[in-house]
């Protein structure tokens, strides 16, 4: 007889001590009702057998369907109409992510951005606020028209595209812009530039831009980085009679003048940082090399 | 039969003599795509000397460092954009809503549901009476919009949810309420 110690088990307890030992109950060994699922099967002869949805005749029954987009002989819809090629190209094409002067102007009033040094790429990067992709063909930032009427920072900065009402906002208030290009290597240097330094490579050397770029960065409208210093100057006053402002006078404040001259060689990346040169983050030192053939490359 | 036999084996043994001697005679490693086999790692009179540059440089290094924590806000009192700082003293309400960690005003456009159709509005960080906050709120949308709106109170999750693109006002109504 079954038994615990010295009690003696009745029926129901046994029934617990079986159901303890059983196999628990899950969707491995379960099975739907008997008649749950009826499966379709075709029946043939007096079980239903006649057309099984397929038609009568032709291509239903006999499964010779014409190629698609063919019209038994007609001149096909497909080769009817010209081509258009609107996005032609457009896995190579450029991008610029586009930052707005509010978004600009927010990020100077929260303190994100500071405005007593030159702005670049590797400034906006570092509010870690925008990012970058250089691998998914994003060359830099662009700045839109946005909030326009609302900025009023007084800044030097560098983007890779401004409109001309962008331009005109920011030399307004006695700002100073310049559109740089910069090569994918160069940007992934830029995007991070603690991480980039950490790899122990040295510091790119900027590359010329792609021929259909050359054009934007060489004309002075566009405050481009390739342009003449001196033309740039004139187009600076031009656009100041075009939209009737008072262009302010650069040399009437000599604490913020250096700031606003500061300007990168069109080979470098980092201010103040020659291309070559390798940064060592933990004992604090710059190392330049010393080979000839190496310092002709990197010189610009 | 036999005859052009034999001159078979002779003729495949020429060639293979003569494909040692060419293999013995230039010596082909072929690595195909692998470059496993080459030193990693030249003697150092391969790779050019360094000098270190003057330590003055190294303030242009610092300049590329990005903040380890969210900057504070200037506080200057000139603010140009539509942002304007938290204030010091809580607005007397029965509830509060919190600045996020960027200072911003907690209000979001979120698109849910299928294929990312709905427009959200989503207050978060809402401390005290929720419920006396989504009324104000509800009917101050009411107001504006001339149209019933959809809420849903979330008190444990501290959020509000409206139906429909309404970020804007309610942005600008928490601003004009002192939060």
């Amino acid at each position: 007889m079954a038994g615990v110690g010295n009690r003696v088990l009745a029926g129901t307890d046994r029934a617990l001590d079986l159901l303890r030992e059983l196999p628990r109950l899950s969707l491995s060994n379960i099975r739907s009702n008997p008649k749950a699922f009826k499966r379709n099967k075709r029946g043939r002869g007096q079980h239903g057998g006649k057309k099984h949805g397929a038609g009568n005749k032709g291509s239903g029954q006999r499964q010779n369907f014409m190629r698609l987009g063919y019209e038994t002989g007609n001149n096909p819809f497909y080769l009817r109409v010209p081509k258009e090629p609107y996005y032609k190209g457009h896995h190579i094409r450029r991008e610029y992510p586009p930052i707005s002067l509010m978004q600009l102007q927010t990020l100077i009033d929260t303190g994100r951005l500071d405005t007593s040094k030159p702005i670049d790429l590797t400034a906006l990067c570092n509010t870690k606020l925008f990012q970058l992709s250089p691998f998914e063909n994003q060359y830099g930032f662009q700045l839109t028209d946005e909030g326009l009427d609302n900025f009023k920072g007084r800044i030097n900065i560098e983007v890779q595209y401004a409109p001309e009402q962008v331009i005109a906002a920011i030399e307004k208030n006695g700002g100073v812009i310049t559109t740089a290009f910069y090569d994918a290597p160069s940007l992934i240097a830029m995007r991070d530039p603690m991480k980039f330094f950490a790899s122990g490579t040295p510091i790119p050397k900027r590359q010329m831009p792609p021929e259909n770029a050359v054009e934007y960065y060489t004309d002075p409208k566009n405050r481009g980085y390739l342009a003449d210093p001196d033309l740039v100057a004139l187009e600076r006053f031009k656009l100041a009679q075009k939209y009737g402002y008072e262009l302010p006078d650069l040399k009437k404040d000599p604490e913020l003048l250096p700031m606003m001259l500061e300007r990168k060689d069109p080979r470098q990346i980092f201010f103040g940082l020659n291309p070559g040169w390798l940064v060592n983050l933990k004992d604090k030192k710059i190392f330049e090399p010393e080979d000839e053939q190496l310092l002709e490359y990197y010189r610009s | 039969m036999a005859s052009a036999a034999a001159r078979s084996f002779v003729f495949r043994q020429h060639i293979n003599t003569c494909r040692l001697d060419f293999a013995s005679c230039l010596n082909i490693k072929s690595f195909y795509s692998s470059y496993s086999a080459n030193p990693k790692e030249k003697s150092p009179e391969h790779y050019t000397q360094y000098h270190e540059v003057s330590s003055d440089n190294w303030k242009f290094v610092e300049r590329l460092k990005p903040p380890t924590v969210v900057p504070s806000f200037p506080k200057n009192g000139s603010y140009f954009s539509d942002w304007t700082p938290p204030p010091d003293t809580p607005p007397n309400l029965p509830y509060f809503v919190k600045r996020t960690k960027n200072f911003m005003v907690p209000v979001y456009l979120n698109f849910e549901a299928i294929r990312n159709q709905r427009k959200i509005t989503m207050v978060k960080h809402i401390e005290g009476d929720i419920w006396a906050m989504e009324k104000d709120i509800k009917s101050h949308l009411e107001e504006v919009t001339k149209r019933p709106v959809v809420s849903q109170v979330h008190e444990v999750g501290m959020y509000i949810k409206f139906r429909g693109d309404y970020a804007l006002h309610v942005k600008k109504w928490l601003l004009n309420a002192g939060f």
